[in-house]
């Protein structure tokens, strides 16, 4: 079962949306628990566009519209290659320089208090 | 064209007992004239004079010049002449075609008309039906297998083998669609869906093991995720897939794409829209154990 770890994943310029948040970060190998037992590692999304339209209900399983990131474990999102290979449990998630991924196709959701179409994404957890 | 003009003669009355006479024409003086002596018998004077007859040659030269705006050279024998030929051409113009949207990120391009054997150009008119389950093993190592209509699972577990331009429609509790074992195998431009009332557990699946698999500008729907990998150097690039469905297995939790083991992995300009309010478009998940059932 020595496979059962990520070792390597790039997310890189899809159009990604819809569920409950875009990008779902949960390590659940109770081997190499929580974030610093590198069965979750090296992992790069970059210059994606993120929809927006997350699950609206007012329940516990809907955390609403642009929701891009749910980090199950203490993990930290970085700005560089550099600070990734530092830590490789850590998750390279630029908002700033070319690589920032950024909401798009949302115009039909989008409030003054929400972001707009251009906007960069800043991960959450 | 040649043209012979004569010279007009005029004659001057001379003196008496003048020895020589001047001739003249309105072009002037012509010295080739002779003439005899006079003679005057007491009332009038008498001139004779023989004149050569002068023959001039005029050689005229029509020049013309043709100007055409077509293309060819037009050579006419004798003498050239001039022609000018204006040729009005009427241009209609093209409708104006709207610019193709800009995308921050390709896969935004990604649409059920550019992925699948759609994609491809191809009708399901154009597949040959197959019916039950295909394993591809080590005999079809180095093929590229195109145009077929699978209505069960494929299993790859040969090497270098690509499947190309088909449609795969399957549905049920705990069922797999093409499930990529081997190494170097590729599942490219298919339509992967279930039929109507049912859903797919694994669309594509990427077995443990499994090494430089890919899926490529694939349409996946009906799935309770649209492609699960725990292989190792795998991409899935190009895709369209949407409508994750639990209809076979209400207690699935669809995904987009499902990273439960392995990597490298390489997800890149697909265009994954889960159409559904659960769990995600990318689950990154390291898992325990094998997390699919089946």
């Amino acid at each position: 079962m020595g496979l059962l770890q990520v070792q390597g994943l790039t997310v890189q310029g899809n159009f990604l949306d819809n569920g409950q948040s875009i990008i779902l970060l949960d390590n659940q190998n109770s081997s190499c628990a929580g974030a610093t037992g590198d069965c979750l590692i090296n992992t790069r999304v970059l210059r994606n566009a993120f929809g927006g339209h997350q699950c609206p209900a007012s329940n516990v399983y809907c955390f609403h519209i642009f929701h891009p990131t749910l980090l199950y474990e203490a993990r930290s999102f970085v700005q560089t290659d550099a600070a990734l290979t530092s830590n490789p449990n850590n998750v390279l998630f630029p908002t700033t320089g070319p690589d920032v991924n950024r909401w798009e196709e949302s115009n039909d959701i989008a409030t003054p208090s929400t972001p707009h179409d251009g906007d960069i994404v800043t991960p959450g957890t | 064209m040649k043209r012979a003009l004569i010279a007009a003669v005029s004659v001057a009355a001379v003196a008496a007992g003048v020895a020589g006479i001047a001739i003249a024409d309105s072009a002037g003086s012509d010295p080739s004239a002779t003439c005899d002596p006079p003679s005057y018998d007491g009332t009038s004077l008498s001139l004779h004079c023989t004149v050569p007859q002068v023959t001039n040659t005029v050689t005229q030269t029509d020049t013309a010049t043709v100007t055409e705006t077509a293309t060819a050279t037009e050579t006419v024998p004798g003498p050239t002449s001039t022609v000018t030929e204006t040729q009005t051409v009427t241009v209609t113009p093209t409708p104006t075609q709207p610019p193709p949207p800009v995308f921050f990120a390709p896969g935004q391009a990604m649409n059920a008309t550019n992925t699948g054997y759609a994609g491809d150009g191809l009708t399901a008119a154009d597949l040959t039906p197959v019916t039950g389950p295909v394993t591809y093993g080590t005999a079809f190592n180095g093929q590229t297998i195109t145009g077929k209509a699978y209505s069960n699972t494929v299993t790859v577990t040969g090497s270098n083998i690509t499947i190309r331009d088909c449609s795969l429609t399957y549905g049920g509790l705990d069922t797999f669609g093409f499930r990529l074992a081997g190494s170097n195998n590729r599942v490219d431009h298919c339509t992967i869906t279930s039929p109507a009332g049912q859903s797919m557990y694994e669309p594509v699946f990427f077995n443990p093991g499994s090494n430089g698999n890919s899926a490529t500008y694939n349409n996946i729907s009906r799935g309770a995720q649209a492609i699960t990998t725990y292989g190792v150097n795998v991409t899935i690039a190009n895709n369209y897939t949407h409508d994750t469905s639990t209809a076979s297995d209400p207690t699935q939790h669809p995904d987009g794409i499902e990273v439960y083991g392995g990597g490298p992995v390489l997800i890149r300009d697909n265009r994954i829209e889960e159409d559904n309010p659960y769990d995600a478009p990318v689950n990154v998940a390291p898992w325990g154990s094998y997390k699919c059932r089946a």
